[in-house]
């Protein structure tokens, strides 16, 4: 019997970093997709925006999202590829950020609506959280997704690809 | 005005879908979310939900929380503490909305001997009958090298009143192992009967 | 051991002329989880009724989205239906939502359901919060349009079961 809420695959990021955690070949008896990331980059930032690709494309993504820093908040929106901050390499050391992907009907052949949840922290007043819709308008089954750093994943950065299923 | 309806049922009227490990067919695959430990609290209420001795063979950690104060107060919140540590080691952020108006804090504003405001509810003196509710998330808990980042999305809503939140923290003293968790009200005072906490790992 | 993310149902939208679809008997678990994609042929908000309940009363929500530029919030009071999303869902079905039910099957205490949606214009990522002022178990799930609108053909949703130890 297949499994409702089953990992598909892991990736842990060893010792050099790498610059993009990618799960290929997924396969396509789930329903939805659960990607559950705990990353920090090598950019010499606090926070910094990694992209997504599925398919290995980049294109046709829009986002909006909701940020809260401690000290403010605000909404951005945009018709590019990048996904929510994560702690870069000027932020508190040993602090990766806490993020899911959630990315229903995966398999079909219909645009991909999929949310984001995430929370960047730092010991320091300024962190973020943010809640991220985004929509990939792309009409393709998803075999592949890919997470780009924009510099390196730093090692100890971990990506937990699950798949759910209706039946 | 006409409804269409259409109806569907659970494949199995309330019983478990896997009553055998094995039902002779097939291998039961056991999902990769699974449920460690729950809290449920009886009459008189409890002065803080305490998860102790974690197992440390999953990867993530999700509490699952529905919950209400009694404090004399009309809305709450909670503080989540790893292993015991007291000290003003936590670190947190967030963003809130009431329906009225739209608001962020920090750590440094106020105390810091635990993630506050992990969990926003009702408290004693809400409306009868008023809950909150709240999912939490805690990755890579067991961990030694990594600081943990709690991530919790809760809030409540009280037919006038109500809050969302979105907030994070850690424990910044030290990169040790989740073996404990404990849930408190900032105010010290109960939770009260039939508040519910359940704790899953998720495998990695 | 508690079964967890046990699907209880799933249903996928084939009439152009259905207005709600309904989901029962899920006894046995603590929590249920729903994930609805799709929307409407004329946009509408999309939303829930709990035990056969639509009457105005029965329900309030508070919510926060991103839209228009700007983070916004807002509170609905003495409705007669939850909120799966504050944004109108229109006929493209790239919208979608998850919606945790809390305790679903209590008999002691209201229910409180947490969504997170977002819709495929903007897109308006947001969060709401549902209380059902009902002290009864959730037997029944009803999804429909605020305005009983038709769901357009492809619209789906699934429900799981969450046990607890």
């Amino acid at each position: 019997m297949t499994a409702t809420f089953e990992k598909i695959a892991s990736i842990t990021v060893g010792s050099g970093g790498s610059a993009n955690a990618t799960f290929s070949s997924i396969p396509q008896t789930y329903t939805d997709l659960k990607l559950v990331a705990n990353g920090r980059v090598s950019q010499s930032a606090n926070q910094t925006n990694p992209g997504i690709a599925f398919n290995g494309s980049t294109s046709t993504f829009t986002y909006g999202f909701i940020s809260g820093t401690g000290t403010g908040y605000g909404y951005s929106s945009g018709s590019s590829n990048p996904i929510n901050d994560v702690n870069a390499a000027n932020s508190t050391s040993n602090l990766f950020t806490n993020f899911d992907i959630y990315i229903p009907n995966y398999a079909n052949s219909s645009n991909k609506p999929f949310i984001i949840n995430s929370a960047q922290e730092n010991n320091a007043s300024n962190a973020y959280v943010e809640l991220w819709g985004m929509l990939w308008s792309t009409g393709a089954a998803i075999t592949s997704i890919s997470l780009t750093s924009g510099s390196t994943w730093v090692e100890g950065s971990t990506f937990h690809l699950y798949g759910i299923k209706n039946s | 005005m006409a409804i269409s309806r259409f109806a569907t049922s659970s494949v199995a009227q309330g019983l478990p879908k896997y009553q055998k490990l094995w039902d002779g067919v097939s291998i039961y695959t056991p999902p990769s979310f699974e449920s460690i430990a729950t809290v449920s609290v009886g009459s008189g209420g409890i002065s803080s939900v305490i998860f102790s001795s974690i197992p440390q063979t999953y990867k993530h950690l999700q509490i699952r929380a529905k919950l209400r104060g009694t404090a004399s107060d009309s809305a709450g919140q909670s503080w989540i503490r790893f292993n015991d540590v007291t000290t003003e080691d936590y670190v947190w952020h967030g963003i809130y909305a009431t329906g009225g108006g739209i608001g962020q804090e920090n750590s440094t504003f106020t105390a810091k001997d635990g993630v506050y405001s992990a969990f926003r509810h009702p408290s004693g003196t809400a409306t009868s009958g008023m809950w909150g509710s709240g999912i939490c998330d805690i990755l890579n808990y067991a961990s030694s090298t990594q600081y943990k980042t709690v991530k919790t999305l809760s809030g409540y809503d009280a037919n006038g009143s109500g809050q969302v939140r979105l907030y994070s923290g850690f424990l910044a003293s030290t990169t040790n192992p989740i073996t404990k968790i404990e849930i408190k009200d900032q105010s010290g005072s109960n939770y009260a009967q039939y508040s519910h906490f359940a704790l899953y790992g998720i495998r990695g | 051991m508690a079964i967890t993310y046990e699907p209880l149902g799933t249903y996928t939208v084939s009439n152009e002329n259905t207005k709600i679809i309904s989901f029962t008997s899920f006894s046995g678990y603590t929590d249920l989880v729903a994930v609805v994609t799709g929307g409407f042929y004329n946009a509408t908000q999309p939303s829930f009724f709990l035990n056969g309940d639509s009457d105005w009363g029965s329900y309030s929500s508070t919510w926060m989205d991103g839209a228009g530029g700007s983070v916004r919030n807002g509170r609905y009071q003495g409705q007669g239906y939850g909120l799966i999303s504050p944004n109108s869902w229109n006929d493209t079905g790239q919208n979608f939502g998850i919606i945790n039910f809390s305790d679903y099957a209590s008999s002691n205490t209201y229910k409180s359901i947490i969504s997170n949606a977002t819709t495929d214009s903007g897109p308006y990522p947001n969060y709401s919060v549902t209380t059902y002022r009902s002290n009864s178990p959730i037997t029944s799930i009803d999804f429909r349009g605020v305005g009983y609108n038709n769901w357009i053909p492809g619209s789906k949703f699934t429900i799981y079961g969450i046990g607890a130890a």
